[in-house]
């Protein structure tokens, strides 16, 4: 089986990561997009590492995993405890550093 | 093939102490908290330093198959970000007697496990480590921006730069992805071989500008520069000193040590695109700080004029890059060290001093304070007798040297006009 198929589905995940990054206004949507762009590069590891008869991708694809993983916990406690103090969850609404 | 575990013996106790102090952490009385911990922690990251030192050698050594490297240049630098570990647990000691915290011990070991990630990161020699200590430092930084209580301005501060951060991750595991699948290997040796092989291709390229853009974001260089004045300005300013200081210098070592040895062979390809994000972010941090009211936010584009400076020294070959940009780092991290810790002293000492009006009459207040705050600034600006100049010096010549008469005419010209600012800054009325 030829990779491209992994091709094409990393690259549309891609895309769909960055234009969610750049449209979207919700915190929540922002990490969901963000992990799209963690998990289109999984996609492209795994298919690499299929091509090659290697494992160095399929491992990196762990270390990936992990710290999306750390990096998630650590974004949403930071977006509980701005809801906490400001009762949004609108990047918008959190722009009060200016000048 | 071999582990070389002695190599590592600085990053292992590091982690090691401060996994003990999550520990200690547990047992000891709050209101000892606050001394105990910047006492152990100054202890700790100096016999790190210590044991730092004594694996200066003057040939490279790899460890971990590989996957680590450690020269002079890293250890080096290792050295100098755990200095400015140092200087910020100093800083933080007052600022957290000042202002309530609820989580003091969390506060000293993340700080310890960001320049755990610092320190991994300059060594790295493979993709997957580089990737994960940049994250360890990154995460840990985050969690240092938003930890003060009911503070505000910390926590949109830690969103914004979480944000902007993880996109620079995601982009830069990509790149390494594409790196890959064109060689299929990870380490730094093995992709640099491999790509001279085959040649420069388009994939190649675009891999190249995936990964430089990562580090663009994280060093705060122009297209990717709108998070540097919130974050700095919104953070604590302990943590802003450290982020200043350690993220800044792991973040460019890292770069210059990924591109020097395995895009080096092609540098003509992708060196005018750096002169070019270089010269830009110059002139936008030095015109964007002209008419900055706020200390914090004057100093935080006056980082991403630094940025641009530092980046035009990397079309220069690499033997000189890499000397003038480690010599550029170490003057730069002591003096934006100094310039927070004013700050930080100003604030704690309930001077205020964030705002330019506070500053009016400080010389009568005190005069050790207002006599270094010039000192700090003609060293960012760049005049004769102070460090600021002699870095810059270095790296005119070597651009001079090189030929890149038009980058040292910006260079010279970036630096006039932030002049202008510094200047502006000092001349407050009372």
């Amino acid at each position: 089986m030829s990779p491209i198929g992994f091709f094409i589905l990393s690259a549309l995940l891609f895309g769909i990561g960055i234009f969610g990054i750049v449209a979207r206004r919700n915190v929540i949507s922002l990490f969901f997009s963000l992990e799209l762009i963690l998990n289109s590069a999984n996609v492209l590891l795994v298919g690499f590492s299929k091509l090659h008869q290697n494992l160095f991708g399929e491992v990196f694809v762990f270390f990936v995993l992990a710290v999306a993983a750390a990096e998630a916990a650590v974004g949403l406690a930071i977006v509980v405890a701005l809801y906490r103090l400001t009762g949004s969850v609108n990047t918008e609404d959190f722009s009060r550093l200016r000048w | 093939m071999n582990l070389n575990l002695e190599l590592m013996l600085p990053e292992g106790f590091l982690l090691i102490s401060a996994l003990l102090m999550m520990v200690i952490d547990l047992v000891i009385s709050d209101r000892q908290k606050n001394s105990f911990f910047s006492n152990l922690s100054i202890v700790v990251i100096a016999i790190t330093m210590l044991l730092t030192s004594g694996t200066v050698s003057m040939e490279s050594n790899l460890a971990f198959n590989g996957f680590i490297r450690k020269d002079l240049m890293v250890v080096l630098s290792q050295l100098l970000l755990l200095i400015s570990g140092i200087f910020a647990v100093l800083l933080s000691h007052n600022y957290i007697e000042k202002f309530s915290l609820k989580y003091k011990g969390e506060y000293y070991y993340t700080l310890l496990f960001a320049l755990l990630g610092g320190m991994l990161l300059v060594a790295a020699n493979e993709f997957s480590t580089l990737f994960v200590s940049l994250e360890v430092m990154s995460i840990s930084v985050y969690i240092l921006v938003a930890l003060f209580k009911d503070d505000y301005r910390g926590k949109e501060a830690a969103l914004k730069y979480f944000i902007m951060g993880s996109v620079g991750a995601a982009i830069l595991v990509y790149g390494f992805a594409i790196l890959y699948g064109l060689t299929g290997v990870t380490t730094y040796d093995g992709v640099s071989e491999l790509v001279n092989k085959n040649g420069v291709t388009l994939a190649l390229l675009f891999s190249i500008a995936l990964v430089a853009v990562a580090f663009l974001f994280k060093t705060g260089a122009v297209p990717f520069h709108a998070w540097v004045p919130d974050v700095y300005h919104g953070a604590p300013t302990p943590v802003t000193a450290f982020m200043g200081a350690v993220v800044k210098v792991a973040s460019f070592v890292a770069f210059l040590r990924l591109f020097f040895p395995v895009f080096v062979s092609f540098a003509k390809n992708w060196t005018p695109a750096i002169e070019l994000v270089a010269v830009v972010t110059m002139f936008a941090g030095a015109l964007l700080a002209l008419n900055q009211n706020n200390l914090k936010r004057m100093l935080a584009y006056s980082a991403v004029s630094h940025t641009g400076v530092i980046l035009a020294a990397f079309v220069t070959v690499p033997a000189l890059a890499s000397f003038v940009v480690l010599f550029y780092l170490f003057v730069y991290v002591f003096v934006t060290l100094a310039a927070f810790g004013m700050l930080s002293l100003l604030t704690t000492k309930g001077l205020k001093g964030e705002s330019a009006e506070d500053w009016g009459g400080l010389y009568k207040k005190s005069p050790f304070l207002a006599l270094s705050a010039v000192v700090i600034f003609m060293s960012l600006a760049g005049i004769p007798p102070f460090a600021g100049f002699w870095a810059k010096f270095y790296l005119l010549t070597a651009l001079l040297r090189e030929g890149f008469i038009t980058l040292a005419l910006a260079v010279v010209l970036s630096s006039l006009m932030s002049l202008y600012f510094y200047l502006n800054h000092l001349s407050m009325p009372s």
